[in-house]
């Protein structure tokens, strides 16, 4: 696919196809996409590449904002510290990123690596680590590669900055990193441990952020249509409707309900995409 | 219990006096164009049917769409001075930053933005800078701004921070309009931020607004406290929808309750509707923690609001000006 510019339309639509990559996990991605805005206002702008044209030492920065949703909504995003904690981990390393990609797809911290990229002035790599948005660290590919799990940065707005210099695991690594992030507020922006991009090109979830792009957009034009969102995303990927329901009301959302519910009446739709990683590999290839 | 509703319509204005649950009597006069006029055009009519000669009327029970009509048709709004307690962060997205355009243009005054707020568990987000507030608040008053909204992070857990910061304005600017955001939002600091400052943009409006509603009921003879539909199904005593006149934002609903005679008794009453309006919310809302959950010193900020645990209502408000994803 080689490089392509990422247009302001497409980072609209990436906000929305990341939330529903996010499948309700990674938090909203509305407050990252307002500082995307933001530095394509200033005129900046950002490219995309394939794995695939990563040269294998290319040295690739993993973003990741850490913590809990619920605090991201009243700290706000703010782009100068995510690009803090990559300005943090090629400082401790001494060597300057040659590409941005994220570590989860999924909700926010599905385009916070435009905003790094968008400062360091790297493209951003067509890949992240989950296709979704899982919790915890040794739940990413790099994880099942067994790649090597630190240093990590973890960076608070007040000025406020950790490096985690070795850890035996990634199981640690999420300890280590997750009391750091309690500490600070749970919240803070990461940079995970960095990939060469041999490493990408083996272990990335692929063509995440183009899929991410496409479902966003295949939901916004079925909203300008007035059209149904969850047809338009079945059209545009292997998606599968499980069950359809109605909930009138927050009792009705018990397990038993559910099951209730998905023998019969209409309703809202629920749909689930099966989340395996020749799914998301086919797409971007 | 005799109560009597109105509901100011965009073309009439319906009137109804109830009595013990029943409706006795219903009137309708056109709509006149400063509100006021059709309503004390109703009230004076109802009054000339001689049936409340010598009888007590509980209470007024008025719902109106007159403030939810400013904003969407950009009149009678105040320019309001954005004060934002959370430096360092959300340096890069302040008060504003997702209005549409031509409504920014109109209530935006300025902007101040200051260390202070809270974290999620209590503690100090960053101390409250007070020299930056009053400072604030001096550059507002040269400004000749006087509807200010306050905002601070996590202050629906603790709201010290917004209500210092709002006696440190009110010092340098004694008749300030001053809206607290933790009065009207739950989590989400834009979302309960833009509810304040739209409030705050209603402050000249609403005093005048409500003025008139009770000078109507005056006029017309009726001795009887006013009440105010609220979008959450309650009705609020005329000072406080006066001082937060966004609850009344898409009370439609509820004026057709007015209306039909279904017209409630203050806030906090009637605990069934209250707790039927949550069993709609919830579903929502489950993943939020209710207020309180966390600890802090957030007390209530008004009386309904000790009846309600979770908040709702702002939540229309946010919408208006929230056009994007959410």
């Amino acid at each position: 696919m080689g490089r392509r510019e990422i247009t302001e339309d497409d980072i609209e639509s990436l906000a929305v196809g990341a939330w529903v990559l996010g499948t309700g996990g990674g938090g909203n991605p509305y407050l990252s996409l307002l500082n995307a805005r933001l530095l394509y206002r200033e005129g900046k702008r950002v490219q995309l590449i394939a794995a695939e044209d990563l040269a294998d030492d290319a040295y690739v920065a993993v973003i990741a904002g850490m913590g809990a949703p619920l605090v991201g909504i009243e700290r706000l995003t703010d782009h100068r510290v995510f690009t803090r904690a990559a300005r943090l981990m090629e400082e401790h390393t001494r060597r300057k990123f040659d590409a941005v990609m994220a570590m989860e797809i999924g909700g926010g911290n599905g385009v916070r690596p435009l905003l790094v990229a968008a400062n360091l002035g790297v493209p951003v790599v067509d890949s992240d680590t989950m296709g979704r948005a899982y919790p915890e660290a040794q739940m990413t590919s790099v994880a099942v590669g067994d790649l090597q799990p630190y240093p990590m940065t973890v960076v608070d707005v007040r000025g406020l900055e950790s490096v985690v210099d070795r850890v035996p695991s990634w199981k640690w690594a999420e300890r280590v990193g997750r009391k750091i992030v309690v500490e600070y507020g749970s919240t803070a922006s990461t940079c995970q441990p960095p990939r060469s991009g041999a490493e990408v090109k083996k272990w990335g979830i692929h063509g995440t952020t183009t899929k991410a792009i496409a479902i966003g957009h295949a939901v916004r034009e079925a909203q300008r249509r007035h059209d149904d969102p969850v047809a338009a995303i079945l059209a545009v990927e292997p998606g599968k409707i499980l069950f359809t329901a109605r909930w009138s009301t927050w009792r009705a959302a018990s397990p038993k309900a559910i099951c209730a519910a998905s023998r019969g009446s209409t309703g809202s739709t629920i749909i689930a995409a099966p989340p395996s990683p020749s799914t998301s590999r086919t797409n971007g290839s | 219990m005799r109560r009597i509703g109105i509901d100011v319509g965009g073309t009439n204005t319906d009137a109804v006096l109830i009595e013990d649950g029943k409706v006795v009597r219903a009137m309708k006069a056109p709509t006149s164009e400063d509100v006021t006029t059709g309503i004390l055009a109703s009230l004076q009519s109802l009054g000339s049917t001689g049936l409340l000669k010598d009888k007590k009327v509980d209470g007024v029970m008025i719902g109106t769409t007159h403030f939810i009509n400013a904003v969407v048709q950009r009149r009678h709004l105040t320019k309001v001075a954005a004060l934002r307690l959370g430096m360092p962060a959300t340096a890069t997205l302040p008060p504003f930053c997702d209005w549409p355009e031509d409504l920014a243009a109109l209530v935006r005054g300025g902007v101040w933005m200051v260390e202070g707020g809270h974290e999620y568990d209590g503690r100090l987000f960053m101390p409250l800078d007070e020299g930056a507030v009053t400072k604030a608040a001096a550059e507002m008053k040269a400004a000749g701004l006087k509807a200010v909204g306050i905002s601070s992070i996590f202050s629906p857990l603790d709201s010290s921070h917004e209500r210092r910061a709002a006696e440190l304005v009110a010092k340098v600017i004694p008749d300030a309009a001053i809206t607290c955001s933790s009065d009207l939002g739950r989590i989400g600091l834009l979302e309960r931020e833009n509810a304040g400052l739209l409030n705050a943009a209603l402050s000249d409006l609403s005093r005048e607004t409500i003025a008139a509603f009770e000078k109507a009921i005056r006029d017309s003879g009726i001795a009887a406290p006013l009440f105010i539909t609220q979008n959450d199904g309650t009705v609020a005593e005329a000072g406080l929808a006066r001082r937060l006149p966004v609850y009344s934002f898409a009370s439609g609903r509820h004026q057709l309750d007015a209306r039909g005679g279904l017209s409630l008794g203050p806030a906090g009453r009637d605990g069934d509707r209250c707790r039927r309006h949550h069993d709609r919310c919830r579903s929502a809302q489950a993943r939020l923690p209710a207020r309180g959950q966390f600890g802090g010193e957030g007390g209530p900020a008004c009386a309904r609001s000790s009846a309600c645990p979770i908040f709702c209502r702002s939540d229309w408000a946010a919408a208006v000006t929230s056009s994007s994803i959410r």
